[in-house]
């Protein structure tokens, strides 16, 4: 996973929860380390809506067991889960 | 009988039974027991007395429900503030309640000294769980006894004018709710409870207290997990829990989202109960007609009479059409509609599970209005109609809109705000209407839930913000809330 490829995945995580989750009213203020769930950026409903894009637009499924609020703690963990779920298995 | 015997006699009935498991780790009766004498001879040694306030500040751990029995022991008040509130509501609740302590968890301490914890001679001391336990204290006192109309805990809940209230609840009034719902579920030592609401929350009074009751153990659900339905779908089958518990919205996210209807029933599940908001009509009966062994109860009854009504969904509800009825008096209470002869009224409550009073206020006396307009139908049974004031539900959590407005007015960029929930159930969305300050630039959603998230529990904070010149009125100036909800539903997203 190369550098540039991390960045345009934080690039589309952050558009997603700036466009859809926080209507396009974030200002210049959401960044990859702004704690989502401490703010109440991510609740139940809206985690649902987040991994529904990570699956369809992104094609990375998160089992149950890695929805845990650590991994959706700000973007940056967000990004990290998702690479570590699309590493080939072998 | 007090509160606290519970855990006693189970613990010496069944010492090696499972008491409480918090999903890392479980302990027996005997070690629950011991750990609650420990944390009542270190709450001693700290100097608290009959009487005194404990705030227990934390998540969902095994010390905190020791720490709960400990205070107890020893004559103390204690008071859940769960880790979703922040430190300046911490502060709210402490000014009120006076606490002789505040115990936090490790989470809390760390939150304590990273925020600005207020220290002076007139505010409590915060110590953590671990370090009270490791500070050396002689052995406990005797147990207290008291009287059962003693106060044994102070539930906070969201007050209209910007600060929580204290529902004071005595021993009497917990133990008549418990004993009713442990009969009335048919609890036995062998039931497991999941524990899903947060300890200030008053649904989990029945998960520890009943499963106490009856030696059975109870299944502490992490705050992290309320994330993840398909997790809790997972946790019904692998705890092999038979009793659940919970508001209505975490049951239909279960549903629509954690697969809770893919596969076979849960294997043990075999009492499923909600409370906190009305269920909506078509997801019960696919529950109902999912779930063929497991009994259903919707049960009603805000913070200030714990449960005082309850209806059990049974198979000839399959065919209902109108919303489910909160249904018949429980666990010794009276209630009835005022006025008594008009086809609506005021859910009005009296009886042992009404509460002693608010924290700080004059004594409650007589019947409890709650606010709540009900109605009876064909059968007799009372149905839910709404509100009649500005209380309203955010899936199963109580918020007065007053709380929020008040904290939003103290945003750098807000002039005024005004606060209207939109849609229902999973749906509900907490709308912010502000006009930003003059020579100011407008707020963003991001800094105003920032803004909430220092101020308020995660549950009240804002999902969509508004930014409007100025606030539909009414004709004598309060804001018009009705006008601005048919504004917001109307106007485009924004």
């Amino acid at each position: 996973m190369s550098d540039i490829e991390r960045a345009d995945l934080l690039e589309k995580l952050i558009g997603f929860v700036r466009d859809d989750l926080l209507n396009g009213q974030a200002g210049a203020e959401l960044t990859p380390t702004t704690p989502l769930l401490e703010w109440g950026v991510l609740d139940s409903i809206k985690t649902a809506r987040l991994l529904a894009f990570i699956r369809d637009d992104i094609g990375v499924r998160v089992p149950p067991k890695k929805m845990v609020g650590d991994h959706f703690k700000d973007l940056e963990h967000v990004t990290d889960l998702v690479l570590e779920l699309q590493q080939p298995v072998g | 009988m007090r509160l606290h015997e519970l855990l006693m006699r189970s613990a010496r009935r069944t010492p090696d039974a499972l008491a409480v498991d918090d999903l890392s780790g479980g302990v027996s009766y005997r070690e629950l027991d011991l750990l609650a004498d420990a944390f009542a001879a270190a709450l001693h040694a700290a100097g608290v007395t009959p009487g005194d306030r404990v705030v227990i500040w934390s998540g969902k751990d095994i010390d905190s429900v020791a720490l709960m029995q400990a205070a107890l022991r020893i004559g103390a008040v204690y008071v859940p503030v769960s880790a979703a509130n922040p430190l300046a509501r911490l502060v709210q609740i402490t000014r009120d309640c006076r606490p002789a302590l505040v115990v936090a968890d490790a989470d809390g301490l760390r939150r304590a000294a990273t925020e600005n914890w207020p220290r002076g001679d007139d505010e409590p001391s915060m110590v953590g769980a671990t370090e009270l336990l490791a500070a050396p204290a002689p052995s406990a006192p005797p147990i207290h006894h008291g009287t059962p109309d003693d106060v044994a805990y102070v539930l906070y809940t969201s007050g209209s004018t910007g600060v929580p209230k204290g529902v004071a609840i005595s021993h009497r009034n917990a133990l008549a709710f418990v004993t009713w719902a442990a009969a009335e579920t048919g609890l036995r030592a062998a039931d497991r409870l999941a524990n899903h609401a947060p300890f200030n929350f008053d649904l989990s009074v029945f998960d520890l207290y009943a499963a106490f009751l009856v030696g059975a153990s109870v299944h502490l659900v992490p705050p992290g997990m309320a994330y993840a339905p398909g997790l809790l779908t997972e946790l019904l089958e692998s705890r092999r829990i038979t009793v659940w518990y919970s508001v209505p919205s975490v049951l239909v996210l279960m549903l629509h989202q954690g697969g809770l209807l893919d596969g076979a029933p849960p294997p043990a599940l075999r009492v499923c109960a909600f409370a906190g908001e009305p269920f909506p009509l078509a997801d019960a009966l696919r529950l109902r007609a999912a779930w063929p062994d497991v009994r259903l109860f919707n049960w009603y009854g805000p913070t200030e009479t714990n449960v005082c009504t309850s209806y059990e969904i049974t198979a000839d509800d399959l065919g209902r059409i109108s919303p489910l009825p909160i249904g018949a008096p429980c666990a010794g209470a009276d209630v009835w509609l005022e006025p008594r002869d008009g086809p609506e009224g005021e859910i009005t409550v009296a009886g042992p599970t009404v509460m002693t009073g608010y924290w700080g206020a004059v004594p409650h006396t007589g019947p409890y209005r709650t606010g709540d307009i009900g109605r009876y139908d064909a059968r007799g049974n009372l149905e839910y109609v709404g509100r009649r004031d500005h209380l309203v539900k955010v899936r199963g959590h109580r918020v007065e809109l007053g709380e929020i407005e008040a904290a939003l007015d103290a945003h750098e960029a807000i002039g005024t705000a005004a606060v209207v929930v939109i849609g229902s159930g999973l749906k509900a969305r907490i709308h912010a209407a502000v006009v930003p300050r003059r020579s100011a630039s407008p707020p963003t959603l991001l800094s105003v839930k920032r803004h909430c998230a220092d101020r308020l529990p995660l549950s009240m904070t804002v999902d969509a913000l508004h930014v409007m010149a100025d606030l539909p009125r009414t004709p004598n100036g309060k804001t018009d809330r009705a006008a601005l909800t048919a504004r917001l539903t109307t106007a485009p997203r924004g």
